[in-house]
């Protein structure tokens, strides 16, 4: 179970970092596309990721009444603030920047898990 | 100069997708092989359970029989086919199904199965005999034109109708029974792609008025899926592993992970704000 769970939010942190730097490529200009700005991209899914994935399993396990869309929906909503936050003073565009990468990073998730 | 960075991120958002992608699976005709994490590495103790089970009430499947985090919830008397069962190390007999594209595993114990050929097999297991020339000397399979296959003998359920030619021998038959309107059906475990059928050799054809004869084959629609455990309780089955100390324990790296994180990110905007005038 442990290992499921490891596995799960190693495969999740993957594909949010490929999915928002994809996004976060698109989004940025040139000139701020920094290392430090890297570094707070890593740092702000690795503070966000993990914990959204734990939450989101805690609150699928346990909370089985309501729909997974339900848990999910204020988790996705309190990672976007967490992002918006960190971003500020790295990115022109920090709010949207993390409102469309998580939105896309969501959605690719939602489908591997829909195919998989 | 942008398009070519664009390209670059496609392939390596590809690449990466790809590699996070678990293996698929081959389903070859004869060998099935299952696509749940837990039975391909518990495959030999599994065991192919196509049968049709029922909830007795709401039931929780579980992601495996040794992890209990929740894979979805079933309705109180919900229709499920199962697909591979195991026997955990306590004697409790677990169902893989498929739900919603995702698998679970319910205790059997929970479930209830509806009568099939297996069932039939158990109820008739003394009734039930080999091929000998006595009991077919004026059968003639290769006359046999257009013939069902039925679930078990006195089934309303036709499987199948077929205008393949007759059979040339008795062999495609494990064994046989005589009904109580004195027909004579044989067992098919496996003939070009059906599994577990019957034929009525006295009448091929026939639908069900014709083979019934207006008798009706009494038997319970629904039995329990396992009447008793070894444990010989009827406590609630739940997988073999303690959830909450898993779950806290994985709560404390995670709780450790943003600590560092958010540290780290404090200090880089405290530098940040420094260096900026």
């Amino acid at each position: 179970m442990l290992i499921n769970l490891m596995r799960t939010m190693g495969i999740a942190l993957l594909m949010t970092l490929v999915v928002e730097l994809f996004v976060i490529l698109l989004l940025t200009k040139e000139s701020e596309r920094k290392a430090v700005t890297w570094l707070v991209f890593l740092l702000a899914n690795l503070l966000t990721n993990p914990a959204a994935v734990y939450l989101a399993t805690i609150g699928h396990s346990y909370l089985t009444f309501l729909p997974d869309l339900v848990i999910q929906i204020p988790i996705e909503i309190a990672v976007v603030i967490v992002e918006w936050i960190v971003y500020k003073g790295y990115l022109s565009r920090p709010l949207l920047c993390a409102i469309a990468a998580n939105l896309c990073s969501w959605g690719v998730g939602i489908m591997y898990n829909r195919l998989f | 100069m942008k398009a070519k960075k664009v390209l670059l991120s496609g392939i390596g958002l590809l690449l990466a997708c790809m590699m996070t992608i678990p293996t698929l699976h081959v389903y070859a005709d004869s060998i099935p092989e299952p696509d749940d994490m837990f039975a391909e590495e518990h495959i030999d103790e599994c065991e192919l359970d196509v049968r049709v089970y029922r909830t007795k009430e709401e039931t929780t499947a579980y992601v495996s029989p040794e992890d209990a985090t929740v894979a979805f919830v079933l309705e109180t008397q919900m229709e499920i086919g199962g697909d591979w069962s195991y026997k955990d190390g306590n004697g409790h007999q677990w169902l893989l199904v498929h739900y919603n594209q995702k698998t679970g595993w319910i205790p059997k114990a929970e479930l209830e199965v509806k009568y099939d050929t297996i069932s039939f097999e158990e109820e008739h297991k003394n009734e039930l005999v080999q091929y000998s020339d006595d009991l077919f000397k004026n059968v003639d399979l290769s006359t046999v034109k257009d013939y069902r296959f039925w679930k078990y003998p006195g089934s309303e359920d036709c499987m199948e109708i077929t205008d393949d030619d007759g059979f040339e021998n008795f062999d495609i038959f494990s064994f046989f029974y005589t009904d109580q309107n004195g027909l004579r059906w044989g067992k098919v475990d496996y003939y070009r792609g059906r599994v577990n059928s019957w034929i009525c050799l006295d009448n091929p054809n026939g639908d069900y008025e014709e083979i019934s004869k207006g008798t009706k084959f009494a038997h319970e629609e629904y039995s329990p899926a396992e009447t008793t455990n070894e444990t010989g309780k009827s406590e609630k089955v739940k997988p073999n592993v303690d959830a909450t100390f898993v779950y806290a324990l994985v709560g404390a790296m995670v709780g450790f992970v943003v600590i560092v994180t958010a540290v780290i990110l404090i200090v880089l905007k405290k530098k940040k704000s420094r260096e900026e005038p």
